[in-house]
């Protein structure tokens, strides 16, 4: 196969990317690693940073055409870029490596069973309340059942339950709004649920391979030898 | 010397099936399909690159494999290189195209079988994981 006939294939317009943030964002993240191996723990917005990352570069086929673009056309800001980049890549990569609990102890789902928590609670609420509410009503209404129309408190005890009905009516909204609500919420982490930190160390392995591709290829191209292996 | 020929490293970075979805099959896979390796290996494998170690085929694995080519090639990421992936992905395991040609529907007619049955649902699922990984946004 004809890896090289990609280049045809390079998108007219790309999508904007910047080698110069991708350094940066690994250089938040590194600190991050940094705050995690000292505390033992992140917050959900810094779980939430980790996750952001992956998710904008873990498609690396733009960073690739933008290099196979850049390679040619201003190869000096190309190799500085890149260059940058591997070093970013490389401290992040070293400082994982030498702190090996960073892949056993750093996960997420504590922080958004945590996010969830109050959720889930505010729900079992209601849903507890609705169930008395229905106890409540279910108490009268079996009692009216049995009890004779032309009873002294048949009327009171019609007008007790009617009330009944309605609060219990009014609970049972309000757990379908809070079910609603937590499903929502559960959606909304579901990345951050499944996500694991080995996928972020082979993003930025990755972005790795490929600034020491770019390198080598630069460094071939001036050495004017462009062989394959 | 062409633009081709200076950036054909660069150009072996490309990828050819989606990350998140590299990932789920890897468990897939290992030690089912295929012997044993690394995540990384693996993921670096299915987007062609070479992977050091070599992957090897389980034996008696040939007809599910064919079938697990068959339905990743219908989800790549850049579809030009269907028929280029499907022949790189099957002489790294020593598959002939004739085989593959011949016996890749095999594991749909015959679900009873248990192995093919799990190679169906994971692959299935795998796929389903993926959407809903990629289609939940943090609101907040």
């Amino acid at each position: 196969m004809d890896i090289t006939n990609i280049i045809s294939l390079l998108p007219e317009e790309q999508s904007s990317v910047s080698v110069t943030q991708i350094s940066c964002d690994l250089g938040s993240l590194t600190a991050l690693l940094h705050k995690f191996v000292q505390v033992g723990e992140l917050t959900f917005e810094e779980d939430k940073k980790l996750l952001g990352f992956f998710m904008k570069y873990k498609d690396t086929n733009n960073l690739v055409f933008y290099a196979l673009k850049s390679m040619k056309e201003e190869p000096s800001l190309c190799s500085e870029e890149f260059n940058s980049l591997l070093d970013a890549a490389s401290g992040f990569l070293s400082y994982t490596n030498e702190h090996q609990e960073l892949s056993r102890n750093l996960e997420f789902q504590s922080n958004c069973k945590r996010y969830l928590a109050p959720y889930e609670e505010e729900h079992n609420q209601n849903m507890k309340y609705a169930n008395e509410c229905w106890k409540a009503f279910q108490g009268v209404s079996n009692k009216l059942d049995y009890l004779d129309e032309r009873a002294d408190d048949y009327d009171e005890l019609v007008r007790d339950m009617n009330e009944k009905e309605l609060r219990y009516k009014s609970a049972h909204a309000r757990v379908d709004e809070t079910y609603s609500i937590l499903q929502e919420k559960r959606k909304d982490i579901y990345a951050l649920y499944s996500f694991d930190f080995n996928m972020l160390l082979i993003v930025v392995d990755k972005l790795k391979r490929i600034s020491l591709s770019v390198i080598n290829d630069l460094n071939q191209l001036k050495k004017g030898d462009c062989a394959h292996d | 010397m062409t633009d081709q020929e200076c950036f054909y490293q660069t150009a072996k970075q490309i990828d050819f099936v989606e990350f998140f979805l590299c990932f789920k099959l890897y468990d897939l896979c290992n030690d089912k399909l295929i012997a044993g390796t690394t995540r990384s290996n693996f993921i670096g494998w299915l987007n062609l690159r070479i992977p050091d170690p070599p992957i090897k085929l389980l034996p008696r694995e040939k007809t599910r494999f064919s079938y697990f080519i068959k339905v990743i090639a219908d989800h790549l990421v850049i579809k030009q290189y269907k028929n280029d992936w499907i022949d790189a992905m099957l002489k790294s395991c020593d598959v002939p195209r004739s085989h593959y040609e011949k016996h890749n529907f095999e594991v749909t007619c015959n679900k009873q079988v248990e192995k093919n049955k799990e190679l169906i649902d994971g692959l299935e699922a795998a796929f389903i994981e993926a959407a809903d990984f990629y289609k939940t946004q943090l609101k907040y």
